[in-house]
């Protein structure tokens, strides 16, 4: 097993109902495996940001992996220990 | 149907005294909108205010010339220009400041309820004013 | 008879030297070739205001601007432009608010005001529809920006005036002095507040009860539902109207991109602090709109309890998050709604007032300023103590307060001593709360700005997360992945370009920039264009749209190079190109700004060596006076 610690901003907070939390998945869990696995955990209404009306992945969700900004050509990654997520919105301006 | 405020959902952006002008008087005119939103300060707390087409509306007892009928299709008072003489008398009377007078075409004039299909349900971004049935 | 629909169809002319009022017809071939808001205004200044005159003399014009959509039914049409001499970058200036003011305006029945010399006492403009005229200010001098719309509100008797204010700052000169906009907005940049001040004009008030008449109003309600529609279908939406633009505050930390420590940094540490989520648990009172807008992102905040308690105010934005919190090294919340207030009262733009102060904190830590230099003020990173007394020396020119009031060019010229590395500034204007670093975008778009460091004249925002939708949505897939993320330079120096002219065009129609045309992305020219026709009647193909979005760009450019800028100004602080970026996304990052601007000056028609528009580019535009005033 993996564990692996999320931090939600903005509405997802809302959304999630808690800023932060430390999941176990199984090893070699992808982001995309992770990603669903939080949205089934949480239903509604995380799970709506988080997963597009076709239920995948949603386009707009900004992913950082470890700091670094993770493409949509990079979810099926798979993710490993003490890994630490940032997720955002795609909201820009300023 | 009557129409209905929910005054926190509003957030004073004007938008359904915009829209009520252009379907009105075919410009952007809030001094013409039948809806108007009445703000406490800049910031708020706003509350949109409209006719609340009463079962017993004062605004049509007071009219000398019962120019005020209820369209019985929508449930709303509706100003009927040619009959109307301009005495105000409609404006003096609403408890709510939900009827006004036009100095320019010297006539009343209100919620209409557009017929059925309120413009300002329609476009408030946040549900600020409902149909009630 | 001016011929167009939309427009109220007549200006003011002030000239406060001799007190005189003239009402003018709005100039045909103007609304044809440059629309209004920031159009009229470049125009006006490029015939009327020479090289030679300085931003304070009575000789600069203020010109307060809306445009042909400004008070419609199109989203979010809030929005006017305030034109004039910068004399915080000595070239072109201009600033951009939301709110009421625009709209109230029009429905007085005027689209511009125009205001030049210098009026012998303090007056304010009282306009009440057709009724304009000068009245005494002596009684509001010396007032801050909300006692004076209070005072004024109360002579008139009429709480629903709407008023452009200078306070204390306007009125001392202080080079980077806002006006305050009903409701507590602010006409910020370029130190437009001291152009004001120096035409001792305290005020401008304004009530309306007309209507704005439009050519087609079912065509453009049509138009108007359908973007409304589109606005609250996307799925960026509900997060921009729930956070406005401080939802932005982390995701740029975690990029990288929120200058902490006067921009040693692009991350901070305590960003969780100033944060939205921080500041929504700690003072959301209620979402407040701007005049017609569907977005909604404005918020009231209210500080609950402590030491500031009862601190109240709206427009609370990223920008001044990042310039009187992270910049400053401040985490104090409380602290920082306060000094965001105190800037609003004294008519502060809070970027350059937050940018003066981080540049003095890094002099003081780096032993170039000591007590003796700041007459006995220990400038420690995140001080509050020390930075609301010295917001108010700005303000009034006291003691250190009055080199600050110079902004950081100006200051650093003073100091010496190495000082000028620290100033982070292009063309002297103080640079916002973007790092060219960590969205290679956003340093072009510093260098390019036509008023000096700037992000809001492109304003690149699509590529500052990698969200392929907005990019695939305005450019197709053709120029994906690049385009949209944050440190690829491939294809910005386009991005740039096409923002700088549809930005021109935006804020020439009196539209928001955050509510849909670049945040959201969802509205673009085929939009405006439609919207154009319906409202004015005026023949509005795409591409004459385009083409009036970079006539504008350019006569701003042309003015500037009457004003000596060339290409040698067009440069970052050497701290973007020789320090790299500590974290974040952008971690090891540096910015060589010379291939992407090259490639843009190859797009724009411009020399590369002047950096000026080509002959042929200005030909092409319709600006052959420019030529011949660029030969000179």
């Amino acid at each position: 097993m993996i564990t692996i610690h999320v931090r939600y901003h903005n509405i997802l907070q809302r959304g999630a109902g808690t800023a932060r939390e430390t999941v176990e998945l199984p090893d070699g869990t992808s982001l995309a495996e992770a990603l669903r696995h939080l949205a089934d955990q949480h239903g509604a209404p995380l799970r709506e940001m988080l997963l597009g009306s076709d239920g995948n992945i949603a386009s707009y969700l900004v992913i950082f992996r470890n700091g670094q900004l993770i493409g949509q050509q990079q979810l099926q990654l798979p993710l490993a220990n003490g890994d630490e997520l940032m997720l955002f919105l795609a909201i820009s301006g300023g | 149907m009557h129409l209905e405020a929910i005054a926190e959902k509003c957030t004073g952006c004007r938008i359904c005294e915009n829209f009520c002008s252009v379907k009105h008087e075919g410009a952007i005119w809030p001094e013409r909108a039948r809806i108007r939103i009445l703000a406490e300060t800049d910031s708020g707390p706003f509350t949109p205010n409209v006719c609340r087409q009463c079962e017993d509306a004062a605004c049509a007892a007071a009219c000398p010339v019962e120019a005020i009928t209820k369209d019985q299709a929508t449930g709303a008072w509706v100003v009927n220009d040619d009959e109307c003489i301009g005495c105000e008398s409609c404006v003096e009377a609403c408890p709510y400041h939900a009827i006004f007078f036009d100095a320019e075409s010297g006539k009343a004039f209100k919620c209409d309820l557009c017929g059925g299909e309120p413009e300002c349900v329609a476009i408030c971004p946040f549900g600020a004013v409902q149909k009630v049935p | 008879m001016f011929p167009y629909r939309g427009y109220a169809g007549k200006c003011l002319y002030v000239d406060l030297t001799s007190g005189k009022i003239e009402t003018r017809e709005y100039d045909k071939a103007l609304a044809e070739n440059y629309l209004g808001g920031n159009g009229f205004g470049t125009r006006l200044l490029w015939e009327n205001v020479a090289p030679e005159v300085d931003a304070l003399a009575p000789e600069n014009l203020l010109i307060f601007s809306t445009g042909p959509l400004c008070g419609t039914i199109v989203p979010n049409p809030g929005r006017m432009e305030v034109i004039g001499k910068s004399p915080l970058t000595g070239i072109y200036g201009d600033a951009n608010t939301g709110g009421f003011l625009g709209p109230e305006f029009k429905f007085a029945g005027w689209d511009a005001v125009v205001i030049t010399g210098q009026s012998p006492r303090p007056v304010y403009l009282a306009i009440a529809d057709n009724q304009v005229e000068l009245r005494d200010a002596s009684h509001l001098w010396g007032l801050t920006t909300s006692q004076t719309e209070n005072a004024i509100r109360q002579t008139w008797g009429d709480p629903l005036v709407k008023t452009a204010t200078i306070g204390p700052a306007g009125e001392n000169l202080v080079r980077f002095a806002g006006i305050q906009i009903t409701p507590q907005r602010s006409a910020a940049r370029c130190g437009l507040g001291a152009v004001m001040g120096s035409k001792r004009l305290k005020a401008i008030a304004v009530r309306g009860h007309g209507p704005i008449r439009v050519a087609d109003p079912y065509r453009l309600h049509k138009l108007a539902i359908a973007l409304h529609q589109r606005l609250r279908a996307n799925p960026i939406f509900p997060a921009v109207h729930a956070s406005g633009t401080p939802g932005i505050v982390s995701l740029m930390d975690a990029l990288g991109r929120f200058p902490t420590q006067n921009f040693r940094m692009g991350s901070f540490p305590y960003v969780d602090h100033i944060n939205i989520d921080a500041l929504r648990a700690r003072a959301f009172v209620r979402d407040l709109a701007c005049f017609g807008c569907p977005v909604a992102c404005d918020k009231l905040y209210r500080v609950p309890d402590g030491p500031y308690a009862e601190t109240a105010l709206r427009s609370v934005e990223y920008e001044t998050l990042n310039a009187l919190g992270a910049c400053i090294w401040n985490a104090d919340l409380d602290a920082l709604l306060a000094a965001n207030r105190l800037c609003d009262e004294l008519g502060l733009d809070t970027i350059s007032a937050g940018r003066v102060i981080s540049f003095a904190m890094e002099l003081w830590d780096e032993e170039i300023l000591n007590l003796d230099d700041t007459g006995g003020l220990a400038l420690y990173w995140g001080d509050m103590d020390t930075v609301l007394p010295l917001l108010r020396m700005i303000a009034y020119r006291e003691g250190f307060g009055n080199l600050l009031a110079e902004g950081v060019r100006r200051a650093a010229q003073t100091i010496g001593r190495g000082a000028e590395r620290y100033a982070m500034h292009v063309k002297g204007m103080e640079i916002a709360a973007q790092d060219g670093r960590a969205q290679k975008s956003m340093g072009l778009a510093h260098v390019t700005s036509t008023r000096g460091a700037d992000h809001l004249k492109a304003f690149p925002v699509i590529d500052e997360t990698g969200y392929p939708d907005e990019g695939r949505r305005r450019y197709g897939e053709q120029y994906l992945p690049d385009i949209v993320q944050p440190l690829a330079t491939k294809y910005k120096a386009f991005l740039v370009k096409d923002g700088e002219d549809f930005g021109a065009v935006v804020d020439s129609v009196g539209m928001c920039k955050s509510g849909g045309t670049f945040v959201l992305a969802e509205i673009y020219w085929p939009d405006i264009a439609a919207a154009l026709e319906a409202a004015t009647a005026m023949e509005m193909p795409v591409e004459r749209l385009q083409r009036i979005g970079e006539r504008i760009y350019n006569l701003q450019r042309c003015y500037n190079a009457l004003h000596g800028i060339t290409r040698a100004d067009d440069k970052l602080p050497s701290r973007f190109s020789e320090e790299a970026s500590p974290s974040g996304n952008a971690k090891g990052q540096t910015i060589d700004i010379e291939p992407m601007l090259e490639e843009y000056y190859q797009l724009r028609g411009w020399d590369a060596e002047t950096g000026w528009p080509t002959a042929e580019k200005l030909r092409e535009l319709g600006l052959e006076d420019a030529i011949e005033r660029l030969q000179r």
